[in-house]
């Protein structure tokens, strides 16, 4: 066996596992109260997949987003104007806050309604909310969500066997929606495998196959983010596990 | 709840039934949970047996003091791995440690689906040693490491280079020469995760991969010790097959697998309620005295009381295996009657199995019982081999966001009453926070007062409660409405709901206290789950214990004739 050459890894494939752990545990970071860690990690993991734009959200050009003051705030408002059909004022919160109970309103009228229409307004870092239609479909849940904020307009949509997702810079006027607003269609498919891409099932049984594909740099930031959940190094907390000295 | 065993109506034996989480859930009685064919190691041991996989040493290039590279090849009927060890010889004795904090490991070792490339090499030459900043090269489907044991390694080179076999009693006191250090494997640094295995895939059950690792490195670990002590004397002897296949992998394990217990309370569902519902079936088989599965009975529980009275292990928190071996004892002399008579404990019966296990409850300790489940799901390895691909499960949970409120107050006040009785306000209730550290990401438990780390429990008892009162007062509503008003209980909610149909989900534990013994949760995970004999609690947080013990050795598999009735393996007497 020949001697070692150093290689450059510029791109990393993320495990699926591994992304989920990065998110929570940088969101922990962030100050995001424990109940709502896995709910907003499981929508920028689903950001992530179908956009790759999820790690962005976490930090926004290239900084970690402050999340203490994203959770308490003003209750969202929701109106039902008919079956399925509902408008949610999220009262200028963040999407990380209340990204969860959104998408629990959306099953929620899908299970009575067979569907969901939503619109969602007055909401900050409403990209977020993108996740959803790759969370959805582990529930067996089609489902089209475009948002707006002030840099794009992204709609990602799981309406068949492929995630469509596509991404405009500033050209959200076009789309007839303003910043801040985020729509949401959700119904109910006849089988699962309606939802199931004949090239390999779920993107997410593709990403469980292949990885998920980033740049190095983007994974680091993640995982060197994440990391600060961990304690420093001390004599005193190594005899916090382990067996007693000398027994090793 | 309880699931009643299909008995013969004629047969006046109570049915033995699946048991109540109430009780099956308690940390005290998982950690009696023995290992079983439904555990990781032997499962995979059956499966390399039954369809005859070729494991051989292929390439080896060491220097005499054991650093170098060797390869090793797996060939099953339908795929092929290569197996590569970078051997990376002793670290100064202040650096060594079995604990994940080190960096220092004597073996690292890849699992590769295919054959291995130079580019798998370059990368993994340069990308493993970083360990957590490192990242596997393409189709790696394990990063796994291991240390020689410091008591025994270097006396067994010292023997077999004197041309000797070493001395069986110390042995005996480690049951090791190669320590695990390390099993990374489902997507852990870019290695593939089980999901991602086709349903034909050799690994597709979990913890597969792990165990194959293990097993290889057991058997490097013996090949390292003849390598090193041929180097020194031209006298040198190999270790005797006797010897080896007595010896298994040494593995320790911190409290870690607390925290996993949390968040895979699926798979634990699973494998639990399939060994209950194999305990169920095996009991309600009706058998007569002269019947091959009693003959092999018979013979399992001869060999399990000699091992018990054989071990030299001394144990903390768990029995002794004096007692143990003197009930199991006690149960073969039930089985003898069985034999002779066609009775057990004096009544005929035609479920001899059912009534050994209620006899047995009426004189063993618990961890004995177990011992006695065990070996009775062992000797109808059909079922087992049947039920082993139920193993591999999503743990997605469903969100059920119609649920209604007073639906899931039943539910939390049905399968929670444990949590709501605990009295989080009494002193020590929360003694300990988790956290993990930046040494390795070991995880540690340390006093709350102390403490300024970020707190990774779960602490389900006041989540519980809190959650409990909250719905009290709600109307009756969604839970999606619910979670509006009340977001903050948005995961527990989530929980309850995901689990409300199954039954041995969750530990009955409250992690925080200071009564609590973390080590009762490894056990069930260690001896269980994997397989591990002899595992030894070194205190309330530590244990050590082996793996393969007494299994074929690769030697054995490539002679074509390896035992499948490996386990309780006897002390060999060579002098």
């Amino acid at each position: 066996m020949n001697a070692a050459t150093a290689i450059q890894i510029s791109d990393v494939s993320v495990t699926v596992r591994e992304a989920r752990i990065m998110f929570e545990r940088a969101l922990s970071t962030c100050g995001l109260p424990a109940s709502h860690v896995n709910g907003i990690a499981e929508l920028l993991f689903g950001l992530e997949l179908a956009t790759g734009l999820g790690v962005g959200q976490v930090f926004p050009g290239g900084t970690a987003i402050d999340l203490i003051d994203a959770v308490p705030g003003t209750p969202i408002v929701i109106q039902r104007s008919a079956p399925g059909v509902i408008s949610i004022d999220a009262q200028n919160r963040s999407a990380f806050a209340v990204g969860g109970e959104i998408l629990d309103a959306g099953m929620a009228e899908v299970e009575k309604a067979g569907f969901a229409y939503i619109v969602v307004t007055d909401i900050t870092s409403p990209l977020v909310l993108a996740g959803i239609p790759v969370i959805a479909a582990e529930q067996g849940v089609a489902s089209t969500v475009s948002a707006v904020d002030d840099s794009c307009f992204l709609s990602v949509t799981k309406p068949s066997a492929i995630t469509q997702a596509q991404v405009f810079g500033g050209e959200h006027s076009a789309a007839g929606i303003e910043a801040g607003h985020v729509t949401i269609s959700m119904w109910r498919v006849e089988s699962m495998s309606a939802l199931v891409d004949p090239r390999g099932g779920f993107e997410l049984t593709r990403a469980y196959t292949n990885g998920i594909h980033m740049p190095a740099e983007k994974w680091w930031q993640l995982y060197y983010r994440a990391n600060e959940l961990l304690s420093p190094a001390s004599a005193e907390s190594r005899l916090d596990a382990g067996p007693p000295p000398g027994e090793e | 709840m309880a699931e009643p065993a299909r008995i013969s109506a004629a047969d006046p034996a109570p049915a033995v039934i699946m048991r109540p989480a109430s009780d099956l859930m308690q940390p005290e009685h998982l950690a009696a949970m023995a290992p079983s064919n439904f555990s990781f190691s032997r499962a995979l041991i059956s499966k390399i047996i039954e369809e005859k996989w070729k494991i051989g040493l292929r390439q080896s290039d060491l220097d005499v003091e054991g650093k170098g590279e060797v390869v090793y090849q797996i060939d099953t009927p339908a795929y092929s791995f290569d197996f590569y060890i970078k051997s990376n010889g002793v670290p100064p004795e202040s650096e060594r440690t079995d604990r994940i904090i080190t960096r220092r490991w004597e073996l690292a070792g890849v699992l590769y689906e295919g054959r291995i490339t130079e580019e798998f090499l370059v990368h993994t030459r340069q990308e493993q040693p970083k360990l957590h900043e490192g990242r596997a090269a393409p189709g790696s489907m394990i990063w796994c490491r291991a240390n020689r044991s410091v008591r025994v390694f270097n006396a067994t080179v010292d023997a077999l280079a004197e041309g000797r076999q070493p001395d069986i009693v110390e042995l005996a006191k480690v049951c090791y020469i190669m320590r695990n250090s390390g099993l990374d494997a489902n997507g852990a640094f870019g290695t593939r995760q089980y999901l991602s295995y086709g349903p034909d895939h050799p690994f597709r059950t979990p913890y597969f991969v792990q165990m194959l690792s293990a097993f290889i490195m057991r058997d490097f670990g013996f090949r390292l010790a003849e390598h090193i002590a041929a180097g020194r004397s031209s006298k040198a002897v190999k270790l005797a097959p006797e010897i080896k296949r007595f010896l298994g992998l040494g593995n320790s394990t911190g409290v870690g697998l607390v925290l996993f217990a949390n968040r895979h309370p699926l798979l634990i569902n699973r494998w639990i309620s399939l060994r209950e519902r194999a305990i169920v079936h095996v009991a309600a088989q009706a058998v007569r005295p002269g019947d091959a599965v009693v003959g092999a009975v018979q013979r399992t529980l001869e060999r399990a009381v000699r091992f018990k009275r054989e071990d030299r292990i001394v144990y903390g928190l768990f029995t002794s295996s004096k007692r143990v071996g003197d009930d199991l004892a006690r149960t073969l002399d039930l089985v003898k009657e069985f034999i002779a008579s066609g009775a057990v404990a004096g009544e005929k019966t035609q479920t001899p199995w059912s009534a050994i296990i209620l006899a047995v409850a009426r004189f063993a300790d618990r961890d004995s019982q177990e011992v006695v489940n065990s070996i009775l799901i062992d000797c109808y390895p059909d079922y087992v081999e049947s039920h082993l691909s139920e193993l591999t499960v999503s743990e997605t949970m469903p969100l059920h966001p119609h649920l209604r409120v007073p639906e899931l107050h039943q539910i939390l006040r049905r399968d929670y009453a444990w949590a709501l009785a605990i009295d989080m306000n009494a002193p020590n209730a929360r003694k300990y926070i988790w956290y993990k550290s930046i040494e390795g990401e070991e995880p540690r438990r340390g006093l709350r007062e102390k403490s300024q780390a970020f707190d990774l429990a779960l602490d389900l008892p006041t989540e519980i409660q809190a959650l409990n009162a909250a719905l009290a007062d709600a109307a009756d509503t969604t839970i999606a409405e619910f979670l509006l008003a009340n977001p903050r209980f948005r995961a527990i909610v989530a929980r309850i709901a995901g689990l409300k149909d199954l039954r041995y989900h969750t530990v009955r534990m409250n992690m925080l206290a200071g009564e609590f013994a973390p080590v009762k949760v490894m056990h069930l995970f260690n001896v269980a789950f994997y397989g591990l004999d002899k595992a030894k609690d070194v205190n309330d947080r530590w244990l050590r214990g082996i793996i393969f013990h007494g299994a074929p050795t690769v030697d054995d598999l490539v002679s074509g004739n390896p035992n499948a009735d490996w386990t309780f393996p006897e002390e060999p007497a060579i002098a």
